[in-house]
């Protein structure tokens, strides 16, 4: 493991039965899986933003839970700091979870609507123990509050969340992850549900408190825009594998997956001036990828396919500075 | 005289806490080959508006004051046989989230030859073969006009929505948000239908959403909502370019963009307010970065400025 490496993904699968009919059953017929997760691999380095981007059913939610254990792995293995997080018994992942924590998509469904703003944060720092006695708790609470900007703290000390503004509740959210110190946060689409004008402030307080606690981020999301602004990497999933990985500029400016090139071109731009153009690919995500790839699992709509995509599935390649493609056309 | 024109419309939820402003006086015209944008974020009223041009507001909510006159006929004084002939014919709307607005238990063909039943004086057959060629035209096969919601995609779903829409050839569409919460291709490929069916039908449309960058793609006109008010109107090329009030400028300079070189965001301090009890004055004044003291007790009117509808109090 190279030092400033936060975190290795060896060849991480997780595969969902498909369930069958009581028929099926008893006709014996083959399991079948949807991979979700597919043989993904890559690294987390200190301080850094790694973007997730992909369209919905793509598996970076899932690869998201899976890192944490709160989905268990089919195969593969992951390192936190040279610690394999894939074996560790229940008493030791929960140690462990304080250095590794969650930013849920849902700031409304992830707060609990019975408890005050401040008692949300005291129930973490009870589980952890990360403090003796009450006034310390208090300090440790007042000062996260302040860290998250929700200042001045004692107006929002005794409040429920439904009397927070979305992005308040998504603070109070970040502040929960905040308090134990993690020094890995993946950060499942944190901004999607928000309202625009208050987008911008949540990601400037997950940069903010990057340089400032140096945590690293796991930052899922369907939207290169906004993945543009905090990323320093991004890596591309289609159907549960990464076909991409290179730092944010490569992906937007040169994309060489045909299928990040087709991502990149459908992003809306909010400049009237700029012409839409055509898509190059056509046709949709397979509903349901169930089947076993021997192609490139982007050969049925990809414009360039040539009978070697047919023949086998490329592998991440690198083709330029930290710039990673899986595909056989690419160079 | 312009397609639709919306005077001082005021549309106010009644409830136990106090009444919620939720469309305040607010004033704006569609002409006949124009796409109006209507931008805003959740809560400013957008979707309130714009029920309201179908008469779908319910109480609690009531219109309290203002006209609609489309077409020269007022729709708020319309008879309600009148009204159910203007639905689907006249002004025809695309609601958010088709995932919600198809019936589950009904056939997709079924639900667009309901439609086409309703307002042509056409057979069973005939309504379903011009179901099966609304389909087509938004790019699904007639044969699917057998399958039930569940069996498409969020996309396709759109597209059976749009088919709706469309079918009785209506003299305005309104699509609510009509390509949120879909992936980003899924998008494009929607926006491009949208595009192609507003050039061959020479259709007006109102566009409801919160993304700027969907507007810039598709509208020629765009009102920028805020609290229940519209703060600024503009041609599209214009608003992006030279943003008068201070929301619109503050809502572009925090949309990223993945052209050209990457720039600075800013965020707007604060959340939008409720509604139940706006800030006095100018209701951005909380959140504005030039506010004076005017700005808490008066409300501004609106003033032309460069070609731009503008209401704030910078404006001399």
């Amino acid at each position: 493991m190279k030092k400033d490496e936060v975190l290795r993904v060896e060849s991480l699968k997780k595969y969902f039965p498909v369930r069958k009919s009581l028929f099926e059953f008893a006709s014996s017929r083959k399991e079948e899986y949807v991979r979700a997760v597919d043989d993904v691999s890559f690294t987390v380095r200190e301080g850094e933003v790694l973007g997730f981007v992909g369209e919905s059913g793509c598996g970076k939610t899932t690869m998201g839970r899976t890192i944490l254990r709160l989905i268990e792995p089919t195969s593969g293995r992951v390192y936190y700091e040279g610690i394999e997080v894939t074996s560790l018994d229940r008493r030791r992942l929960k140690s462990l979870r304080r250095k590794m924590q969650m930013i849920f998509q849902d700031p409304h469904g992830s707060l609990n609507p019975r408890r005050t703003v401040a008692d949300i944060l005291r129930q973490t720092v009870k589980i952890h123990r990360l403090a003796d006695g009450k006034t310390e708790e208090d300090e440790l609470i007042k000062n996260t509050l302040e860290e998250v900007e929700l200042k001045p703290t004692e107006e929002f000390w005794n409040r429920y969340p439904i009397l927070l503004s979305g992005g308040q509740r998504q603070r109070v959210g970040i502040g929960r992850v905040l308090i134990l110190q993690p020094k890995l946060v993946v950060a499942d689409e944190p901004i999607s549900m928000l309202d625009v004008s208050v987008r911008i402030g949540i990601l400037e307080l997950l940069l903010r408190l990057r340089d400032k606690f140096g945590i690293s981020f796991i930052y899922i999301t369907h939207d290169l825009a906004t993945a543009r602004y905090v990323c320093d990497r991004i890596a591309i999933m289609y159907l549960g594998k990464i076909i991409e990985i290179a730092p944010t500029e490569d992906i937007i400016n040169k994309p060489l997956h045909p299928y990040t090139q087709a991502l990149v071109s459908a992003v809306p731009v909010p400049d009237p001036t700029v012409k839409m153009h055509e898509l190059p690919i056509k046709g949709y995500v397979p509903l349901i990828p169930a089947e076993v790839f021997s192609s490139c699992r982007f050969y049925p709509r990809c414009p360039y396919a040539v009978k070697k995509c047919h023949e086998g599935e490329p592998s991440l390649v690198e083709v330029g500075h930290d710039h990673y493609v899986a595909c056989s056309k690419a160079k | 005289m312009a397609l639709l024109e919306v005077e001082n419309l005021k549309i106010y939820y009644f409830t136990r806490a106090g009444a919620v402003k939720a469309v305040d006086d607010v004033s704006f015209t569609v002409d006949r080959d124009e796409t109006l944008g209507l931008i805003g974020e959740s809560g400013c009223g957008k979707t309130t508006m714009v029920f309201a041009l179908m008469r779908f507001v319910t109480p609690p909510g009531r219109i309290v004051e203002g006209k609609i006159i489309f077409d020269g006929n007022d729709i708020i004084i319309m008879g309600d046989k009148e009204m159910r002939l203007l639905r689907g014919k006249g002004i025809a709307m695309v609601f958010q989230s088709a995932q919600n607005a198809l019936n589950p238990v009904m056939t997709v063909g079924k639900q667009i030859a309901e439609v086409i039943l309703q307002h042509e004086g056409v057979t069973k057959e005939e309504a379903w073969e011009k179901a099966k060629k609304q389909l087509e035209s938004v790019g699904i096969s007639g044969e699917r006009a057998k399958s039930y919601p569940h069996e498409f995609s969020g996309g396709m779903k759109q597209r059976v929505m749009i088919a709706i829409a469309t079918a009785c050839n209506p003299r305005l569409l309104i699509l609510d948000e009509p390509v949120t919460g879909l992936d980003v291709i899924v998008q494009r490929q929607l926006l491009t239908l949208i595009n192609s069916l507003r050039a061959k039908l020479q259709l007006p449309i109102i566009f409801i959403t919160h993304d700027l960058s969907v507007i810039a793609e598709t509208c020629d006109k765009v009102a920028v909502m805020y609290a229940g008010k519209i703060v600024e109107q503009a041609s599209t090329v214009s608003l992006y370019k030279n943003p008068v009030h201070p929301y619109s400028q503050a809502l572009i300079r925090a949309y990223p963009s993945i052209k050209g070189k990457k720039r600075e965001l800013r965020s707007i301090p604060g959340a939008p307010p409720r509604l139940i009890n706006p800030p006095s004055g100018c209701r951005f004044h909380p959140r504005c970065l030039y506010v004076m003291n005017i700005c808490r007790e008066e409300e501004p009117t609106f003033r032309e400025k460069d070609g731009h509808l503008v209401a704030c109090h910078l404006i001399r």
